[in-house]
């Protein structure tokens, strides 16, 4: 009858009804538990004390992909449950088990493909689907159908979305031959070589050269080396590769990389850009200038550099930013080996399950705590700082329209206060200033006698002053939103957020990322917030807080109760502000 | 023409022809749907020759069988009684009564039961019948003004409209010797006799009266007629409880056997508990239309999901709205709740504070703490619906033989309810008795341990079982029959829904059973009750995004947090969400950021996260309250005119323009306004009507 006998509070975890499970982190069988759940369950979140996984069809799939049955799956949940496991949940784990395999994806020539379906009901089923229909033009027999190769993303993500996934045996084209060694030694001087999360990641992706492998997501946190892991993946798969990127800077990032971790000259390394359009071996080119076009309606002429060259792999940097019409092409680029590398696989648009459909499944993915607690980024300390509005302002703010209350309390003149505050507090280490209105980092930079960087300035001086940022010869820098993506700052200490957007929950996570590349000494970063309080940028601010907080980070919030207050000070240099808080936290 | 009478002269010459044949034949020759039904040959086999030479069947044209015409009456007198197998096995009340209703008119059925005479099924009535003096006398409160044919008037009309006197059926005396010989016979020997050979008992000069004497006895039920499903042989005998009773085996104690497999969930108890934490936290709405206790349908749904699922067997017993009736009958009745129909504008099931303090405690103390309240609610109360009481026949009818059995003409009315109330503690300190006897371990069959028990034990003395249980059914095999109906009564609606017992078995019929620690809590073998997991450190974490999650059960946390949180969960996992909406829905409350942090660091097992405390604390520091005032406002056509108002009016007045004034009260008092008509200034109500004030 009821599982309230049943209860067994030395167990991990909970299932719940819904296919979440919840970890206890706490729990002496947490990493026993947590290895467990990798094999088969989305991690969703991952607070300080309880994480969150999901149960999904994908997952389930990927878990029989690599060996994983409904019957372990199940009892390993059972094993490790507190509670017995929902009747509904384990028939589903089973269901969609049961479906894996039941479709398979074999090349029959060049141009086309052989979809074949376990059984004849099966076979029927798709036969009947509306949504089938524009690819399963020619059946061959009861169980066969033959399908335009160009067909093969669609065809697939077409069948997940019913509920059929499809075991893709087709292969890929090996692409051109081009064999690359990573070094022992960067040409920059230090011993090189992938750190064993690195490695296993492109392991996982590879796997072994086999069909099962080779297309596929990879989540890392901010400063974890996607860049390495993407490096590692060319070394293993050994054909030409097209990298594409958020923005030129990162393209030259990507370069600079390549030529001093890997065997590659220069002449092998190209850069597809506005400013260039060298196709190389490895070729590194833009989102922008693959989505651009001359007007509307006008063909994307750039979509030919994925036909310029017989690529083995593609690599999409910063994954959850794709644009919608790369979704297309990609579509008709499956034949290729495709590698998607992220910290953050959240979609303000939703389009998650595309790219898991086109690109390909999650391989890898490791909790970002995890990562710092092993050292690989810099712990980092998230302090929100709420400060009031000055008197005139509040009825400026409170009659203005809601679509302007947001600049009003973002642009709060108050917080050029905080920040010489906290540059002050954190004088001997690197600092970025970000912000989203230019009239307000231009007015931050002015005041503290910084250097500005914004989407207008050029690309050369952008290049300059990030050098100079590197060596220390700048302390602190105040940007725009352009410092979001992609800048390679590994020596940025504290980051200081004067305005942000909308509540973008990945804006919060690239934000962060600019700070947790591992550092010398402490290894320490400190990310500041700085809101307006009792405004609808405080309400956004949480939303923004929710993401740090679901990926393990405490969140610090300190309440000035008026505009000309200053931040508590304890004395020390650089203080941790814990102790402050804690004395103000009253209960 | 009723069974009763038949020509039992012509049945007997035809039972000599019946015992030719073999019981093949003899179902052959009953099969047939009617006496006009021709049935194919084959099921006669080889003894179709004798069953034709015998008159029995005749052979149609088609080569069909079909009954003789002379067979016909024979035929349906034996058909008539194979329906009733009335001595196969224990008897069936239920059949008997059946049986009764479908051979009696219903003013025969009630002289066969009625106060006058000792009713059918006990054995006082042959006894009476052998022993009364006046046969005359002991026939006549069962004789009814029917005639053998065509019996459709009942008595009251016999009066009104003076039908034709009674007929004695004990008449002339040799009917009388020869019934009173085969009942002697028949009680004697203690089993059923076929008819033939019961026939041969009689001595010769009683022969002729054999007929009239069946007649008579299967009239007044002193002796039954039935056909043996073996042999289809034509039996007589006794009623069918008074032969089970004399033949039935001594009582052995059911045997008790190892049963892996045997559950039992204090449903009834959790089902209370569900109810209850919903109404702790608000949630429990009712329809405020409906006279009864109708839940609004999204809180049913809820609680259907929550209720614990049952097994196959019980859940066709107790669907999901007689829990839940049953369980919101309880919580008021022990006042764990009240309905606030009269009270709010939504109404809702409130808990009350004695509610909640048995919402927070473990849950074994709630079940211990349940038992306890139930049987003093057993005892003691006056039960409006008996269906709620498994004691409330008994003690109906303590009342009515206690008080009539008083001979103290000055007890007063406390002390005779005092007496009903120990009466009625009895009952209950029996049940206990006899519960306290079955196994703990091992199970056994309930069947079988209900037959036995209400066999061998009997209520204490002064208690109800030991007077009359029914009306004028005396008889042990009736008194038995209520033991075992109170003791089951007791099992399905006291041990099984509190968990007292621990079953395993396909369906009702079917149960083995024992009895579980809460079970020996009841019945006095045990002191505590272990159920469900220990009341244990708060398994509550808060997270930093806001989330509430319980890593086990803990009520007591769940209803507290209810009143600010957002609900995201029943029972474990992620249950609660701080947000901003429903802080300031308890802030509207009354609550305050100090009572909701020490409330969450209360029940929390990890520190607070400090995000959480200063966004709690931030989200109430925005609310603000405000002052309603309700005032007059006076619209002067012109600011001359304002003034001349104000002078007139004094300073109670408040000027908030050249031409707007306000009286700081909702109402203008008449002397005012008389004051102010008496300098020709009119005041007309702005309310599109224009009516002077």
């Amino acid at each position: 009858m009821s599982g309230i006998a049943e209860f067994q509070p030395q167990n991990p975890l909970i299932v719940q009804g819904d296919h979440t499970v919840l970890l206890e982190v706490d729990n002496p069988l947490y990493v026993e538990a947590r290895d467990a759940l990798a094999r088969f369950a989305e991690l969703v979140k991952s607070p300080e004390h309880v994480h969150t996984y999901r149960l999904t069809p994908l997952s389930i799939w990927n878990a029989c992909a690599v060996g994983e049955t409904a019957a372990s799956i199940v009892a390993t949940l059972q094993r490790l449950s507190k509670f017995p496991l929902p009747g509904h949940v384990g028939a589903s784990i089973r269901d969609s088990a049961a479906r894996y395999g039941c479709l398979k994806l074999e090349r029959r020539s060049e141009a086309a493909l052989l979809l074949r379906a376990r059984d004849l009901p099966l076979a029927e089923e798709l036969a009947h689907q509306k949504t089938l229909a524009p690819f399963l033009t020619t059946r061959l027999d009861p169980l066969e159908f033959e399908i335009l190769a160009g067909e093969r993303g669609r065809l697939k993500q077409a069948l997940i979305k019913l509920g059929f996934p499809t075991e893709d045996l087709a292969g890929y084209r090996p692409g051109e031959e081009f064999p690359l060694e990573l070094r022992a030694q960067a040409l920059s001087g230090p011993a090189f070589a992938p750190r064993d999360y690195q490695r296993e990641a492109a392991t996982l992706f590879y796997a072994g050269g086999s069909v099962r492998g080779g297309s596929g997501v990879i989540v890392l946190p901010c400063g974890a080396g996607k860049t390495i892991v993407g490096m590692a993946c060319m070394a293993l798969v050994r054909a030409s590769t097209l990298i594409l990127v958020t923005s030129g800077t990162a393209a030259r990032q990507w370069r600079a990389e390549l030529l001093d971790k890997t065997n590659l000259a220069e002449e092998q390394v190209g850069e597809y850009s506005g400013n260039s359009k060298a196709i190389c071996p490895v070729t590194i080119a833009t989102y922008q200038i693959l989505t651009h076009r001359q007007g509307r309606d006008a063909p994307f002429t750039h979509f030919e550099l994925f036909d310029r060259r017989d690529w083995g792999l593609i690599i999409y940097d910063e994954v959850h930013l794709l644009p919608a019409p790369v979704f297309q092409i990609t579509a008709s680029l499956q034949a290729r080996r495709r590698l998607g590398l992220t910290a953050t696989l959240v979609r303000e648009d939703g389009r998650e399950d595309e790219v898991f459909a086109l690109i390909g499944p999650k391989k890898y993915d490791v909790p970002w705590k995890e990562m710092e607690k092993q050292g690989w980024i810099a712990t980092a300390t998230c302090t929100e700082i709420r400060l009031p509005l000055e008197e005139e302002r509040r009825m400026d703010y409170a009659v203005a329209e809601a679509r302007h209350k947001f600049r009003i309390a973002s642009e709060n003149p108050g917080k050029l206060r905080i920040v010489r505050q906290l540059l002050e507090r954190h004088r001997d280490v690197p600092v970025l200033i970000i912000g989203m209105y230019i009239e307000q980092v231009d007015g931050f930079a002015r005041e503290l006698g910084l250097t500005l960087l914004t989407g207008a300035t050029s690309q050369r001086k952008r290049d300059e002053v990030y050098a100079r940022f590197r060596k220390g010869e700048i302390r602190a820098l105040v940007v725009s939103k352009i410092a979001n993506f992609s800048v390679d700052l590994p020596d940025a200490a504290v980051a200081i957020q004067v305005s942000g957007m909308f509540g973008s929950r990945q804006e919060e996570a690239q934000r962060l990322g600019r700070i947790l590349r591992p550092k010398p000494g402490e290894n320490q970063a400190h990310f500041y917030s700085v809101v307006s309080r009792d405004t609808v940028e405080q309400d956004f601010a949480l939303k923004r807080q929710l993401f740090l907080c679901e990926q393990g980070y405490e969140y610090r919030i300190v309440t000035l109760d008026r505009p000309d207050e200053l931040l508590p000070v304890d004395g020390a240099a650089a203080p941790s502000e814990t102790a402050m808080l804690q004395s103000r936290v009253s209960l | 023409m009723r069974f009763f009478d038949t020509d039992w002269n012509l049945i007997l010459k035809w039972l000599e022809v019946w015992e030719k044949l073999s019981p093949a034949t003899r179902q052959a020759f009953l099969e047939a749907k009617s006496h006009a039904q021709s049935v194919k040959p084959e099921g006669y086999g080889a003894e179709l020759g004798e069953a034709m030479s015998l008159g029995l069947v005749e052979q149609t044209s088609k080569g069909t069988v079909k009954p003789a015409k002379a067979s016909v009456p024979f035929r349906s007198l034996m058909v008539q009684l194979a329906k009733w197998p009335l001595f196969e096995g224990k008897p069936d009340r239920e059949q008997l009564n059946e049986y009764l209703h479908k051979h009696y008119t219903s003013d025969e059925q009630q002289t066969l039961a009625s106060w006058n005479h000792p009713t059918w099924d006990s054995p006082q009535r042959p006894e009476s019948f052998l022993e009364a003096k006046s046969i005359a006398a002991w026939e006549e409160p069962l004789l009814s003004y029917y005639e053998t044919v065509g019996d459709r008037y009942g008595y009251s009309w016999a009066v009104a409209e003076k039908t034709p006197p009674k007929k004695a059926w004990f008449t002339p005396p040799e009917t009388v010797e020869a019934a009173r010989h085969l009942m002697r016979r028949a009680l004697e020997s203690k089993r059923v006799w076929p008819l033939k050979a019961m026939a041969q008992e009689l001595p010769e000069r009683l022969r002729p009266a054999l007929d009239p004497a069946l007649k008579a006895c299967l009239r007044h039920a002193l002796l039954f007629a039935a056909l043996d499903k073996q042999s289809f042989e034509l039996v007589v005998g006794v009623c069918p409880f008074i032969l089970y009773m004399a033949n039935r085996p001594a009582p052995a104690p059911p045997a008790a056997e190892p049963c892996a497999d045997a559950q039992g969930v204090p449903f009834h108890m959790e089902d209370m508990t569900q109810v209850l934490a919903l109404a702790a936290s608000d949630e429990c709405l009712l329809n405020r239309t409906d006279y009864g206790r109708q839940f609004f349908k999204s809180v049913e749904t809820r609680l259907q999901e929550e209720f614990v699922p049952l097994p196959e067997w019980l859940a066709g017993w107790m669907d999901f709205f007689t829990r839940l009736r049953a369980a919101t009958d309880r919580l008021l009745r022990l006042g764990f709740v009240t309905d606030t129909c009269h009270k709010e504008a939504k109404r809702r099931l409130k808990a009350t504070a004695a509610g909640r303090k048995w919402l927070v405690q473990s849950p074994a103390d709630r079940l211990k703490e349940i038992l306890f309240e139930c049987q003093r609610l057993w005892k003691n109360e006056d039960w409006e619906d008996e269906d709620d009481s498994p004691e409330s026949y008994f003690a109906h009818l303590d009342d009515e033989d206690v008080l009539e059995d008083s001979t103290d003409a000055d007890e007063t009315d406390s002390a005779a309810t005092s007496r009903v109330s120990a009466g009625k503690t009895d009952l209950l300190q029996w049940q206990k008795s006899v519960w306290r006897q079955a196994p703990t371990e091992s199970c056994v069959s309930l069947d079988a341990f209900l037959d036995y028990h209400a066999r061998v034990s009997a209520p204490a003395p002064g208690a109800g079982g030991g007077a009359r249980p029914r009306r004028n059914q005396d008889d042990e095999l009736a008194k038995e029959e209520l033991r075992r109906e109170r003791l089951e009564n007791f099992f399905s609606r006291a041990l099984l829904p509190f968990g007292c017992v621990e079953a395993t078995g396909r369906d009702p019929r079917d149960l083995r059973f024992r009895l579980s620690s809460a079970g020996q809590y009841l019945v006095g073998l045990k002191r505590t009750v272990q159920y469900g997991p220990e009341h244990a450190d708060a398994p509550v974490v808060i997270q930093p995004n806001f989330e509430i999650v319980f890593l086990g059960p803990d009520l007591g946390a769940e209803v507290a947090l209810a009143s600010f949180a957002e609900r995201c969960g029943r029972n474990v996992g992620t249950l609660f969400r701080l947000t901003r909406s429903k802080m300031i829905l308890a802030a509207s409350r009354g609550a305050t950021a100090e009572g909701v942090l020490s409330t969450l660091v209360k029940y929390s097992s990890r520190p607070l996260p400090e995000n959480v405390a200063e966004e709690v604390k931030s989200w109430f520091g925005a609310c603000r309250s405000l002052t309603v005032r309700h005032s007059t406002l006076l619209q002067a056509g012109d600011p001359e005119t304002a003034l001349k108002v104000k002078q007139l009016l004094g300073s109670n007045f408040g000027q908030l323009s050249a031409t707007l004034l306000e009286w700081p009260e909702p109402d203008l008092p008449s002397k005012l306004v008389g004051k102010l008509r008496e300098q020709g200034l009119f005041l007309k109500e702005d309310n599109g009507r224009g009516g002077e004030i």
